[in-house]
């Protein structure tokens, strides 16, 4: 009885030093528990090269994404240079109409395999998004001096005050900044003309929250866990450029900086998008 | 793989079933989801939290956690079980007032008589801010903290699944963005499956698919 008590809590033992990944095997000897220890190491080393498996599959996936952004960028700017020269010749108006068709869909191109290439790197941590303590007001008054040209051409008005007192937060002003920008310049695409889009930061214990708030078109409520999701777009928005992945982008960046987004909406009356950003995490 | 799947759940009330909390419900909720359940008071979306935790038996159907079914089990077996895998957050707190902060994380852990993974702990502390308050006795905490340290539990014990049942009900609305943030951002850290039942459309919206109940069933899944 004794010793079986003791077999068992040997065995606990070395299940807790297989989890913490310490195990490692004590004598060999004919007895029964150091058969067990080798048949222990085996599974742990198993289970380890499948690991490292799946880590190697994932690799392989990555260089390939890199190796196509690679390859495409010198035909695509060749692509992009000889309609440029195209576009130069005496054009009747159907081929100058041509040309431009051309030229749109290869920005398209471009930008689409940049993005791609950008959450690839951002979902497999190649990219790391450092995020320091910083003044909010410092990276919302960024992204809006970004988007305020977008904005003045559809006559959008950003609406932003800067507060008195710093709030401070965790954030990488480059990808968060990027990351508001994505935002903001969503809201001015799916606003009208001379609308006003507020956006406002306000203060939390453990967060530090920016609301971008426009009166666009707003999302249909089924469609709200869906607007984060990669190249997804609402059916009716099919007329305006974009291929969905700017909000995408946006919650991978400002997940790894430990904060997370929220929307909030209603149909026809717009929509509230908040991006909270930690102040206490260090990830 | 579903984490948590429910099979043609029923629970009835009265003699003659005139009382239908839950009636019908087939979910799957997938491994390191967020997923909320929202719906009126008496929706039954309460009761099918308690059928979810193995609180409560039903009148009919299953519910399968890691693809175990809780329901085959004898109340012992269930209660062992729940304990290893199940973490649950209440609308009150439940912490053991006589114990510090980190006592009362470590307390599930040590009953189920396992040594406590301190560097695991340690980082689920620091996400959750509670790092300065590791020796604080629960009554020098606000309300915000002592949630805080009840989802620093939970979370600590590396359960199966995280079943929260109204978790800011006692919180004023901008306690409860803190607290259901942290909830999200370490659940999504520590790739923990996590259930919220709430009323609240503004706590729902936080999660990754939200669950609509009415009158003991699924009305809308999104």
């Amino acid at each position: 009885m004794i010793l079986r008590k003791t077999l068992l809590s040997r065995l606990d033992k070395m299940l807790d030093e297989a989890i913490a990944g310490t195990f490692q095997s004590g004598s060999y000897d004919e007895k029964l528990i150091s058969k067990i220890e080798s048949k222990t190491i085996r599974f742990l080393e198993q289970s380890k090269l499948k690991r490292e498996q799946i880590e190697g599959e994932r690799e392989r996936v990555h260089s390939l994404i890199s190796d196509i952004s690679h390859q495409t960028k010198t035909p695509l700017s060749n692509i992009t240079l000889y309609t440029q020269l195209l576009a130069e010749q005496d054009l009747t108006g159907e081929q100058k109409l041509l040309t431009a068709q051309i030229s749109d869909n290869t920005e398209k191109l471009d930008f689409l395999i940049s993005s791609l290439v950008k959450t690839s790197r951002l979902e497999n941590g190649i990219i790391s998004v450092r995020a320091k303590n910083g003044n909010v007001y410092d990276l919302v008054s960024f992204a809006v001096f970004e988007c305020e040209k977008t904005a003045a051409e559809k006559d959008i008005t950003l609406s932003f005050t800067r507060g008195e007192n710093p709030v401070t937060a965790l954030f990488d002003i480059k990808w968060c900044g990027e990351a508001l920008v994505n935002i903001i310049d969503n809201a001015v695409k799916y606003s009208e003309g001379k609308s006003v889009i507020k956006i406002s930061v306000h203060e939390y214990e453990m967060f530090a929250r920016i609301d971008i708030e426009d009166d666009g078109r707003g999302i249909r409520e089924e469609d709200i866990p869906k607007v984060f999701m990669r190249f997804w777009r609402a059916a009716e928005s099919s007329e305006k450029p974009g291929v969905g992945v700017g909000l995408f982008i946006a919650r991978q960046i400002i997940t790894a900086c430990g904060g997370y987004i929220k929307v909030s909406s209603r149909y026809g009356q717009g929509s509230v998008f908040s991006v909270f950003l930690s102040k206490v995490l260090e990830f | 793989m579903g984490v948590l799947k429910t099979v043609n759940l029923k629970k009835y009330y009265g003699a003659n079933a005139e009382v239908k909390a839950v009636d019908g419900i087939n979910l799957t909720v997938n491994q390191g989801e967020f997923v909320s359940v929202v719906g009126s008071s008496g929706s039954g979306k309460s009761t099918l939290l308690h059928l979810l935790g193995g609180l409560d038996r039903p009148t009919d159907g299953e519910v399968l956690i890691n693809e175990q079914m809780l329901y085959a089990m004898k109340d012992d077996a269930l209660t062992i079980f729940r304990r290893r895998n199940i973490g649950f957050v209440f609308q009150s707190y439940n912490l053991v007032p006589v114990l510090n902060v980190e006592e009362n994380i470590l307390l599930p852990i040590q009953l189920d008589g396992n040594t406590p993974d301190m560097d695991f702990v340690n980082k689920v502390i620091d996400t959750l801010g509670l790092a300065e308050k590791r020796k604080s006795m629960p009554n020098q905490l606000s309300g915000g903290q002592q949630q805080r340290v009840a989802i620093a539990r939970a979370i600590s014990a590396k359960p199966a699944i995280i079943l929260a049942d109204e978790p800011t009900g006692n919180l004023d609305s901008k306690t409860s963005m803190d607290v259901m943030g942290l909830l999200k951002v370490s659940g999504e850290k520590f790739g923990q499956t996590i259930v919220v039942i709430t009323h609240n459309p503004e706590i729902a919206q936080m999660a990754d698919r939200t669950i609509r109940i009415e009158d003991g069933r699924i009305s809308e899944s999104s």
